[in-house]
């Protein structure tokens, strides 16, 4: 009779085959229980640790109750000793105390137990679902397994470091969509601050500091050198000159000692033509000039100094401007998304503003995105707020990047090539009043608008670098606090499915075209959003048969800012080269220009 | 030189469990013997008070 194999047999079979290929990619054939031995040392652990607590605690009842008859006072007396004297709530409170501490130590020793049992049937699980390749199953597997006679087989517990297998687990364990595997990078957040020059120095130009920092002080340390000779030789001299009074000598010295380039030379021709005698004087010349060549490194390195500072300041300057430009900042101070949708009506999307082939695919269009980073054209959303932005069911939550041009309508702005797009940038203060909708003189004045008019309409900023936090789809809750995909029209075909004609294909049509969408950013390790009508923006879970969104938590400007984004260089190699070979771009131009970018990852 | 950071393996981490746990034990064991000693200080100062009043009693 034929039957299909269980997904144990599976297991066994598939470690037979792969016993040659790396143990981390390979399912060991030993059961996920928990080995004998550590099962029965923490029972016997646990036995011992419920014995000894019990024992001290009977141990010391029976002191006490011994105690008692020592002195053969009344029973009365001793129990009102025991009692007032304090006695009985401090036995009391012992005894909680060992049974807290019996109780706790039970409890650790079942953890230990656990977390290799949890590593093991995570490892099942994993197997299971097709991850071999993902990195949880790869560090538990190299943590838990290992290979004997060819074969993959559990470690044992003296091998194995449950500290390590406890982050593994707690890492992967963190929630997250259970649609979604993240490929986005890790940031830190850096506070913008204008740094004085010194500290600019410090931080931007540290090894040129350095560098001239050594040379000044080897150039002192030669005048230094050379005054001194210089002074000798004309101590010298004074001695074997009998008509120069030690006075006047000592002021000239003096003079020399301080003298720098043109004043200095002025004192060697007086030196050499009055005073010292022939021979002194040359020496004296020859000294005077060094001390000219030391004084003009000196003031050249003045003049570098001046320039490093120049340099720094600038820096300084820069750095504060790109920071507070950066969008991960704008949105912190703004409480504001910074979202880029994808059109997908033929008749705007890569219009004659955009530099790509009509031709291109939904899938074309994400990876120009992460792979190219191109300056894009965005808008800012308040959370809460309707706004009004550019068609289109789904989008990407902007969460790095530098903002250049804002408008707080539509600019209409066009790119040139891929790095650059709309005019000049705009100062903070502009972007900051676009975004943050205080562009009507307030943010008081805003709020007045917006209960007029009942949303907000579509501003335009110009992202530079844009790196991508997530991706999103619109959705709407309904009263009862379900999400629908897209809209409500989705609940709506979802009530007349079974009861009119054609509703059913609509509404698979749509959810499918639904997870498609989440199916490509998906794929591409990028974190999945829903957004509704009044922007706000919660994880996407899952997406049902009947137009239901399943969601996570709610999602904020700042989360975003501090969160994860953009994808690593070999992701975006790896999407970027298969851009390149489809020859996407309308100019011979801009394709180089890709291949650049691409070339440089 | 910076000591190697040790791996805590699953039977050696029950065994520093358990080894902590009695140090504890211990200690509060020490509180309880300490208390019952106390206390039969206590029954025998009252002891000796109530010796002492039986004494004063009989010579009155």
């Amino acid at each position: 009779m034929k039957r299909t194999m269980t997904k144990e047999e599976q297991f066994n079979t598939d470690n037979a085959n792969e016993a040659a290929t790396s143990q981390e990619k390979v399912k060991p054939e030993n059961s996920a229980e928990i080995s004998e031995s550590l099962e029965s040392t923490a029972e016997n652990k646990i036995s011992e640790v419920d014995r000894t607590s019990q024992e001290a605690i009977v141990a010391t009842k029976h002191r006490l109750e011994r105690a008692k008859t020592y002195y053969e006072l009344p029973s009365e007396k001793t129990e009102e000793i025991l009692t007032n004297g304090g006695f009985k709530e401090q036995i009391t409170s012992t005894n909680d105390q060992i049974t807290s501490l019996a109780d706790s130590t039970k409890e650790k020793i079942l953890n230990v137990a656990q977390i290799m049992r949890s590593g093991k049937e995570k490892i099942h699980a994993m197997y299971s679902a097709g991850q071999k390749e993902s990195p949880e199953y790869q560090a538990l597997s190299s943590v838990l397994m290992k290979k004997e006679g060819g074969k993959n087989t559990w470690k044992t517990e003296n091998e194995v470091d449950v500290d390590t297998i406890k982050k593994i687990l707690d890492t992967a364990e963190s929630p997250k969509s259970e649609l979604q595997s993240i490929a986005t990078k890790e940031r830190t957040l850096e506070k913008p601050e204008l740094l004085s020059e010194k500290e600019a120095s410090k931080k931007f130009l540290g090894d040129e500091r350095k560098k001239l920092a050594e040379d000044i002080r080897r150039e002192r340390k030669l005048q230094r050198d050379r005054l001194s000779a210089l002074k000798t030789t004309a101590e010298n001299a004074a001695i074997s000159t009998e008509n120069i009074e030690s006075g006047q000598e000592d002021n000239r010295y003096g003079r020399i000692l301080e003298s720098q380039s043109t004043e200095a030379n002025e004192l060697a021709k007086r030196v050499s033509s009055s005073e010292l005698s022939e021979q002194d004087a040359q020496d004296e010349e020859e000294n005077i000039s060094q001390l000219i060549a030391s004084g003009e490194n000196i003031k050249s390195l003045k003049a570098k100094l001046e320039e490093h500072y120049t340099k720094a300041d600038a820096m300084a300057k820069e750095r504060f401007d790109t920071l507070n430009r950066s969008l991960e900042h704008v949105m912190r101070r703004n409480n504001a998304f910074i979202v880029h949708k994808i059109v997908e009506r033929d008749e705007l999307r890569h219009n004659a503003n955009s530099n790509v082939s009509g031709k291109t695919t939904y899938e074309d269009d994400v990876d120009i995105l992460l792979a190219l980073e191109p300056s894009v054209s965005a808008s800012s959303a308040t959370p809460g707020e309707k706004t009004k932005l550019w068609p289109g069911a789904s989008g990407f939550l902007l969460g790095g990047g530098q903002i250049g041009e804002a408008s707080s309508h539509d600019a209409g702005t066009h790119g040139e090539g891929i790095k650059k797009r709309g005019r000049e940038n705009s100062s903070i203060e502009a972007i900051d009043d676009v975004v943050g909708r205080k562009d009507k003189g307030s943010r008081q004045q805003h709020e007045k608008d917006y209960e007029r008019f009942g949303q907000n309409i579509m501003n335009e900023v110009v992202v530079n670098n844009p790196e991508v936090f997530g991706f999103f789809q619109n959705a709407e809750v309904d009263e009862s606090g379900r999400f629908w995909a897209y809209d409500l029209d989705t609940r709506e075909q979802s009530e007349k499915v079974g009861k009119e004609y054609g509703y059913r294909e609509l509404l698979k049509g749509n959810v499918n075209n639904y997870r498609q969408r989440f199916s490509v950013a998906n794929e591409r390790g990028i974190p999945l959003f829903i957004m509704t009508e009044d922007r706000k923006v919660y994880e996407c879970l899952g997406v049902n048969d009947d137009g239901t969104v399943e969601v996570g938590k709610q999602i904020t400007p700042e989360e975003i800012a501090i969160g994860r984004a953009g994808l690593s260089a070999e992701k975006r190699k790896q999407l970027g080269e298969r851009l390149l070979e489809k020859k996407i771009f309308k100019s011979q131009k801009t394709q180089e220009e890709a291949r650049k970018i691409i070339g440089s990852l | 030189m910076p000591e190697k950071p040790t791996k805590k393996h699953s039977v050696e981490e029950l065994d520093k469990l358990y080894q902590e746990y009695q140090k504890n034990l211990l200690d509060l064991r020490k509180q309880q013997d300490q208390i019952v000693a106390n206390f039969i200080e206590a029954l025998k100062q009252e002891s000796i008070k109530e010796l002492r009043r039986k004494f004063e009693t009989n010579n009155d």
